[in-house]
């Protein structure tokens, strides 16, 4: 009977023990409370996201915000969700910064205001603007400067070592003094001008120009010799295979896709007319990509270079001085961990890098594969 | 009789040591989600002058779903003028050759529907008369329940800027995730393959599936394999072989996601995994010589090819192994000495759990820490998968040819289960 009762115990004891680690899958079985399925969010990789959902909001704010203004000067107020923001009604004037400390509280000072000025915003040096800042015309700031976010309708200019957090979005130009730094990211409809010295993450416009381009450049499509392929090339479905490096010489042309496993060396002058991927690239000055080129660790572009389609590295990328990535008519992707640009540097489209951009003040230190021998 | 038993013995020795090699593979797998340097090196690829791209849609009875993916696709910001969708309606009875039609009339510049009326039937076989038509570099598949996002197909296309790439597959997601509690199983187990076994695939630089939909191949690599083949049971696996045998890459995109339906029926879930598991099985067969024989590059690349080929080979192989233990015990074999059954114990302990250990750590990667805690239902789950799985073993044949010599395959598909919704189930959360 003792053993009866000891089997008993025993197997209750291990149904006990299998339904403990049911309890919790039963629960949520009948609560059901984690049932909708994964979020997709396709429209969250624009780099413009951020700046059109808050123009969004912005919009259906400003609605309510001069309905409720009984005054043209700019005051301190609440948005619909209860927010202290800095709201500037008249559109003619450009309304200066500085004004949101005098007329707010120390309290809303520390929170931060939210500013939206109906025409343009001036800020002077040193200003700090830690919530959301939307102008309907034009953002001009001085140095010093450090803002969380910026809508502007028209143009922005900020001064010498600014700092904006989050992003900036314009609808005209956008403009960004020496040593700014540009976390997240920063676009424009118009033509983006960053100086020497201005770090970055994802940036994006129709034209983008790094430091003082000093002219336009004219892409060299005239006909080059066409190389020949050499013993170590294996030509498969139209392509140039190569394991390990392969070098195309100066002055002549590939006019296929050309996959090396290795280094591609590449020298002064060359055309590529096909798409490239290799290991690490060395482009010497005024080499001429017509479609894309991909890199698994390091790209270098000599001086001059022109690149027409999407580059995209896991390691770094190097553009030497008056580069030109993408045309004006068609821009194009650079997607890298990190992205050093010569001075004079043009680019159309979006750069995305994953942990810092930088626009250099003197052309970075490049081997190509003619210095090199 | 001893011989007997020593040859069981050896037989259940040599299956553990396969198991435990699928145990490491899924710590591995895991370990790299959770710890290991992302690769997600085409995603950034916005703005380019995009390739012409051809959107090739089989459908076999499908007037319930096909009007969402048209109007996805429509809706979708790829370039009208470098895109050609093409509707596969092969024999339909319903009325999805007359909704197809009406968008063509709708879209004259950019839908050109192929109604197949003759000729081989099956999605291969649509997907290979269809590629004739296919004027587009890049040829994207979607199957017809698929609800494909605005930006999806730019996603999908660029990593074929990298001319070494030969296919690209994006994530598949279950939108009828929370129906019923098979759909909620199958939510985690998506989650697990996509999220944790892709992702680690395309990672670790080893090779990560085509999967036949929610993807795409270059037209120019599909011609050098020879297209698709109409004789497979699963033609995406077999062409995912057949590229890597030829050097071409195959890129993963964890965030180039798809609403799809999963089954919401246990019969339909069997006759789904007994479907993979033959064509799978199939291709096992047709290619590990191959990749034996070291046609593929790298040592690595070679190992995840073959476990990957052998993955529905686990489950009858434990159920082997668990009839050549009782074997064993009953014969009077048994294993003894402390060092046996310390591994036998870590065996039991960590290797158990090691699937399930993927799936907790997918359901964490997405951000469902609730559902994970169905976790131990999963065991049901897999226990009607490992039948189905040794079932269709058993019936392991080649796909029927005619009096001609042309394989005469049919349609397998999923049933539908939706309703009037649509696209507008996507979700997106909008802040700045």
């Amino acid at each position: 009977m003792v053993g009866v009762g000891a089997a008993l115990l025993l197997m209750l004891a291990t149904t006990g023990w299998f339904l403990l680690a049911m309890l919790p899958a039963l629960h949520e079985h009948f609560a059901r409370k984690d049932v909708s399925p994964l979020r997709v969010a396709s429209a969250a990789a624009d780099v413009r996201y951020f700046g059109l959902s808050f123009q969004a909001f912005v919009t259906k704010q400003l609605a309510s915000l001069r309905e409720r203004a009984r005054t043209p000067l700019p005051h301190v107020t609440t948005l619909a969700d209860e927010s202290p923001a800095w709201y500037a009604p008249h559109p003619e004037d450009a309304s200066s910064v500085t004004e949101i400390f005098a007329r707010a509280s120390a309290d809303e000072v520390e929170t931060g205001l939210v500013v939206m000025a109906e025409g343009g915003l001036r800020a002077g040096n040193g200003v700090q603007v830690l919530k959301e800042l939307y102008t309907g015309g034009s953002l001009t700031a001085g140095a010093n400067c450090i803002f969380r976010a910026v809508l502007a309708q028209d143009d922005a200019t900020l001064g010498a070592n600014c700092e904006v957090l989050r992003w900036v979005n314009t609808g005209g130009k956008f403009s960004a003094g020496r040593g700014t730094a540009l976390w997240g990211r920063a676009s424009s409809w118009g033509t983006m001008s960053l100086s020497e010295g201005v770090s970055f993450q994802r940036i994006a416009a129709p034209r983008i120009e790094m430091g003082s381009p000093v002219r336009d450049i004219p892409k060299d499509m005239s006909s080059r010799p066409e190389m020949k392929a050499t013993k170590n090339v294996s030509i498969i479905a139209s392509r140039w295979l190569v394991s390990g490096d392969f070098t195309v010489p100066a002055g002549e042309s590939v006019s296929t896709d050309l996959i090396v496993s290795g280094t591609l060396h590449v020298g002064n002058g060359a055309l590529l007319h096909g798409a490239v991927r290799c290991d690490v690239l060395v482009a010497g000055n005024d080499c001429v990509f017509t479609r894309s080129v991909i890199g698994a660790k390091r790209l270098t572009f000599g001086a001059r270079c022109h690149v027409t389609g999407p580059i995209v590295v896991e390691g770094e990328a190097t553009f030497g001085d008056d580069s030109r990535i993408g045309d004006s008519d068609a821009g194009t992707t650079i997607s890298a961990v990190t992205v050093r640009m010569g001075n004079g540097v043009v680019a159309c489209g979006e750069v995305w890098v994953r942990q810092q951009g930088m626009v250099l003040a003197v052309r970075p230190e490049i081997t190509t594969a003619s210095s090199a021998a | 009789m001893t011989m007997f038993l020593t040859i069981c013995f050896w037989l259940l020795a040599s299956i553990v040591v396969v198991l435990v090699v699928y145990t490491i593979r899924h710590y591995v797998f895991t370990m790299n989600r959770l710890f290991g340097r992302q690769r997600h090196p085409y995603v950034d690829v916005t703005v380019a002058r995009w390739p012409s791209v051809t959107v090739l849609i089989p459908a076999h009875n499908e007037e319930l779903v096909i009007e969402h993916i048209l109007d996805a696709l429509v809706g979708g910001d790829y370039p009208h003028q470098s895109l050609t969708i093409v509707p596969v309606n092969d024999r339909s009875t319903d009325g999805t050759r007359d909704i197809i039609t009406q968008y063509a009339e709708r879209y004259p510049k950019l839908i050109y529907p192929l109604h197949r009326t003759e000729g081989d039937t099956g999605k291969a076989a649509a997907l290979r008369e269809a590629s004739v038509m296919a004027t587009g570099e890049i040829i994207i598949v979607f199957d017809a329940d698929y609800v494909p996002g605005a930006g999806l197909l730019r996603q999908l296309v660029a990593p074929f800027f990298d001319p070494q790439v030969g296919a690209v597959m994006g994530r598949v997601v279950p939108l009828n995730a929370g129906h019923n509690l098979l759909t909620r199983l199958l939510d985690l187990e998506r989650s697990a393959g996509y999220q944790v076994d892709q992702q680690a695939r395309m990672n670790l630089r080893l090779v990560p599936q085509y999967g036949g939909t929610v993807g795409g191949v270059r037209a120019s690599a599909l011609a050098s394999v020879g297209g698709w083949r109409s004789d497979t049971l699963t033609e995406d696996t077999d062409l995912t072989y057949r590229l890597v045998l030829s050097g071409w890459e195959i890129v993963y995109q964890n965030r180039s996601e798809c609403y799809e339906e999963v089954p919401e029926e246990w019969p339909a879930r069997i006759r789904q995994i007994a479907r993979w598991a033959d064509g799978h099985n199939q291709a096992f067969r047709e290619h590990a010589g191959a990749v034996l024989r070291g046609d593929m590059r790298g040592f690595r690349q070679r190992l995840d090819a073959l476990l990957l080929l052998g993955v529905y080979g686990v489950a009858p192989l434990t159920l082997l192994g668990w009839m050549l233990a009782l074997t064993l015990w009953y014969g009077g074999r048994n294993v003894s000495g402390w060092l046996a059954i310390l591994l036998i114990a870590s065996f039991t302990t960590v290797g158990n759990f090691a699937a399930f250990f993927e799936v907790a750590a997918a359901a964490r990667l997405d951000g469902h820490n609730r559902r994970v805690r169905l976790l131990p239902f999963l065991l049901l789950g897999f226990l009607v998968s490992q039948m189905a799985v040794v079932r269709s073993m058993f019936k392991i044949k080649r796909r029927p040819k005619d009096g001609n010599g042309v394989a005469t395959g049919h349609w397998h598909k999923t049933q539908r289960y939706r309703g009037v919704q649509g696209n507008n189930l996507i979700l997106e959360s909008r802040t700045w």
